[in-house]
């Protein structure tokens, strides 16, 4: 039964094809973002000499520290990720570069690899996203299941938080406490996970108030089910479907909410790379270095668009006036 | 912040008056005779003694004046508010006549009383001037001789005793001395002077407003208006440049060398560069495990390399020092020989001091402590992030772990006042002829500036004594002899000496370049309309 419903929210979500790609789009700089050291390296992924077989990036090999394979002098058979520079290495022979065979996406002030750069801030965000989602999805959807199920006071105390939660300016909010903390990628997470929880334990709440209501809940507590067994087991499963499609906008906005944390400079310490961290940095160049503001702007445009298209699919798949024919 | 607005009719009636003329004037925004300059951000403060802060001074150097003044060129003292000053042969007392029938911009005559009350607004607890304070410390007393003639007491000797009584700032007491609390007194934000301009209006966050002070003594300026526009992102205020809507800004490096070169800019356009005494450094806390060896703050300045970051990050704009006086001052050590960059030498010395890989993991280490260490910079500061990254880099390949730690400026400072911090990164303003006891002194490693805890026997000896060598040449020996303790220990990384890169618009002429900086009292308007 359950497999059904999954199944016929596939099958709604594949017929519209601008949900599909951006899914693809989705998974595909998910890969990125998993795979960024593969992709983008200042080691070889082989390097064979002299009968000796080296996997630089998988093994530290004590008899190639310090010492730059990309160099003239160190022949032999080497193959190279995509991308031959790590997102911190800095060349201040080439800053302020445009894009070129050398660097595909140009270089920074300090002669950092924009396309390395980019790869990494993928995971960085991408990282921030879903981390700080899975926080306050877990936080929405204890508070909302506790709300709606047993409804009465601990509904009228969850109910009051939530809007008090919801006067806040949460960016602001944001804001403050990182300036209280000091920036760092953990306490940017974990701030959005503790503000974001509201919408999803509205959703929850409501999901909860219309089972409730069922026949087999009441079934199920008249066998004598305890009320674990019954949120965790019966009514949960079938109040995630809104919760899936709230998370996904959800990691649309953290993504965003994060680039402008880093472009005010609020957001992960240097060197380390995200995308707002670099349009923060390409401020200073704006007029003469399009690049520096063009590159990373795109890239949080395709991505929150993405995210945002495939939360729409799937609303629109799950919506029940769809499922019926 | 609200103080400014009297509620008083008739004044408020005046303040009403002078928005409509404000905006009659920010409607005709080119007015030849008005000179817009660059401010990055509202000056917290515009009260000369209560104020730190650079972009104050900015502003109150045209406004309030102080006894003595330095000569543009030769940075002689020269008579400003005092026509002459004797000193008594004792070095203990300066008797300063002052000029007569000055007036303040309210038309009531500077006297006596005014230099006796801006001492003891300096001199009282409850003032809010700490770093002010410091200069102060051995005058015994300053006594009114009659209504233009004032002496100043020393208890010691102090080479720097003119300079520092001559630039004291003085404010107006009939203003300030009216009851109410000094630290928020309402003037803070609408300053009464002797100056060449006189203080208009404050639109916090957008400008601030002066114009020529018509009682001024002194020769009328051809600028009548100086208009300081507050705009905090530099990329915009190059355009509002590029625009005309500022005539004078102060841009970077990077702008210098990229932005500022094409045929239209260079026509419209001087481009001037010099070198106000400045220093930038990177202090290691001696009070870490790791600092605590010379050897090992050596090793860091072997590390850091100073020529291809100046030649690479900051375009070849800047001088290397290795001392804490102006570079172009005679205590100045051109003799000391700037540590060099050399990765093998500061490996060699690091292990002197016990810090090797033991355990093979790639990072030092000694006595099972990893060497990693926080360097802490201020998000504002651009300079130090890109300096850092670079850092970071090269101290990982000999195996040193560094992490960066951003913070807001307020909490930067709190955390440099407290010495909170490993490694840190700043610059200093200094004045044409200084003091190394601020910064250097052992009795300021607790409260004073002296943040990385330097202790050196000699160097406070030295210090102390030539506090009461009058003797120029023989000072300056003193200080060479200062200049070299001070490198062997580097307590600091010395970095650069910055120069100031100023865009000024053609449309003024006579715009030169003095060795105090520029001096727009001189400049002429090239098109008169």
């Amino acid at each position: 039964m359950k497999s059904g419903y999954w199944y016929r929210v596939w099958r709604e979500f594949k017929k519209n094809r601008l949900s599909v790609a951006a899914g693809i789009v989705v998974v595909f700089l998910f890969f990125i973002a998993i795979l960024a050291p593969l992709l983008s390296n200042d080691k070889p992924y082989v390097y064979i000499k002299e009968n000796q077989i080296y996997f630089p990036i998988f093994y530290s090999h004590r008899d190639l520290d310090g010492i730059d394979l990309r160099k003239a002098g160190h022949d032999g058979f080497k193959i190279f990720p995509p991308i031959k520079y790590s997102y911190s290495e800095y060349d201040l022979d080439s800053i302020v570069l445009p894009p070129s065979s050398k660097h595909i996406l140009g270089t920074d002030e300090q002669g950092r690899d924009i396309a390395a750069r980019l790869i990494y801030g993928a995971r960085v965000s991408i990282f921030i996203g879903f981390i700080a989602v899975a926080i306050y999805v877990s936080i929405g959807i204890m508070m909302g299941a506790a709300a709606g199920y047993y409804g009465g006071i601990v509904d009228l105390i969850i109910s009051r938080l939530i809007e008090l939660m919801l006067c806040f300016p949460t960016f602001f909010l944001i804001l403050t406490i990182l300036a209280l903390w000091g920036p760092s990628l953990v306490s940017v997470m974990v701030v959005i996970g503790l503000t974001g929880w509201t919408g999803i334990a509205r959703i929850v709440r409501g999901e909860f108030l219309r089972l409730r209501e069922m026949d087999y809940i009441s079934a199920a507590k008249a066998i004598g089910v305890n009320d674990a067994m019954i949120i965790l087991k019966h009514m949960l499963p079938n109040s995630l479907a809104p919760v899936l499609v709230s998370a996904t906008f959800g990691i649309a906005s953290t993504i965003l909410i994060e680039s402008s944390l880093s472009f005010l400079g609020f957001g992960v310490q240097p060197p380390t790379p995200s995308w707002g961290e670099l349009l923060n940095q390409s401020r200073d160049f704006m007029d003469f270095a399009w690049w520096l503001t063009i590159i990373p702007g795109f890239a949080i445009f395709i991505t929150i668009t993405s995210y945002n298209l495939v939360g729409e699919g799937l609303q629109d798949a799950i919506d029940p006036k769809s499922m019926k024919k | 912040m609200h103080q400014g607005y009297s509620v008083n009719f008739i004044k408020s009636l005046i303040i009403t008056s002078m928005f409509f003329l404000g905006c009659s004037a920010s409607v005709t925004d080119n007015d030849p005779y008005t000179l817009y300059m660059h401010l990055s951000s509202d000056p917290g403060t515009l009260n000369p003694i209560t104020s730190s802060e650079a972009i104050t001074s900015t502003i109150n150097e045209n406004i309030y004046e102080t006894l003595v003044d330095r000569d543009f060129d030769t940075l002689e003292i020269v008579p400003q508010l005092a026509v002459k000053w004797k000193i008594s042969d004792d070095k203990l007392r300066y008797i300063f006549y002052l000029r007569k029938g000055v007036l303040w911009s309210d038309g009531v005559e500077f006297t006596a009383d005014d230099v006796v009350y801006s001492y003891r607004v300096i001199k009282d607890p409850s003032t809010a001037c700490a770093p002010l304070k410091v200069y102060y410390i051995d005058i015994r007393d300053v006594r009114k001789i009659d209504r233009y003639t004032v002496e100043f007491i020393y208890t010691k000797p102090y080479f720097l005793g003119l300079n520092y009584c001559g630039s004291m700032p003085i404010i107006p007491k009939h203003i300030f001395d009216d009851g109410t609390d000094f630290n928020t007194h309402k003037n803070n934000r609408h300053p009464v002077g002797t100056g060449a301009y006189i203080f208009k209006r404050w639109d916090t966050g957008k400008r601030i407003v002066l114009s020529a002070n018509p009682r001024y003594r002194g020769k009328k300026p051809d600028i009548r208006n100086v208009v300081f526009k507050i705009v905090s992102e530099p990329s915009v205020a190059l355009q509002m440049l590029k625009k005309g809507e500022l005539d004078v800004m102060s841009v970077r490096p990077i702008e210098w060398v990229r932005q500022t070169n094409s045929e239209s800019f260079i026509k419209n356009f001087y481009k001037l560069e010099y070198y106000i005494p400045n220093y930038s450094w990177i202090g290691w806390n001696s009070r870490t495990e790791y600092f605590k060896d010379k050897r090992v703050r050596k090793a860091m300045t072997h590390l850091i390399n100073r020529d291809a970051i100046r030649e690479k990050l900051l375009f070849g704009l800047g001088k290397l020092v290795t001392g804490t006086f102006y570079i172009y001052s005679r205590a100045y050590n051109p003799d000391i020989k700037s540590i060099e960059y050399d990765p093998e030498k500061a490996k060699r010395l690091l292990s002197e001091a016990g810090w090797r890989d033991t355990d093979g993991d790639g990072i030092l280490d000694r006595n099972g402590k990893k060497f990693s260490f926080t360097f802490t910079i201020a998000s504002e500061k651009k300079f130090s992030e890109r300096l850092t990254s670079i850092l970071k880099e090269d101290l990982a390949r000999v195996g040193i772990e560094m992490n960066i730690n951003r913070y807001e400026w307020a909490v930067f400072a709190d955390r440099l006042h407290k010495r909170n911090f490993e490694a840190i990164t700043l610059s200093w303003l200094l004045s044409y002829s200084d003091d190394p006891y601020q910064l250097w002194h052992s009795s300021q490693v607790d409260a004073g500036s002296n943040f990385c805890n330097f202790k050196n026997r000699e160097a406070d000896r030295i210090i102390e004594k030539a506090r009461v060598e009058f003797n120029d040449r023989k000072r300056n020996k003193i200080y060479h002899r200062f200049g070299e303790i001070l490198y062997d220990e580097q307590p600091y990384t010395f970095l650069f000496c910055s120069p100031s890169l100023v865009a000024v618009n053609k449309r003024f002429t006579n715009v030169k370049v003095h060795l105090r900086g520029l001096n727009y009292l001189e400049w002429m308007i090239r098109d008169k309309k």
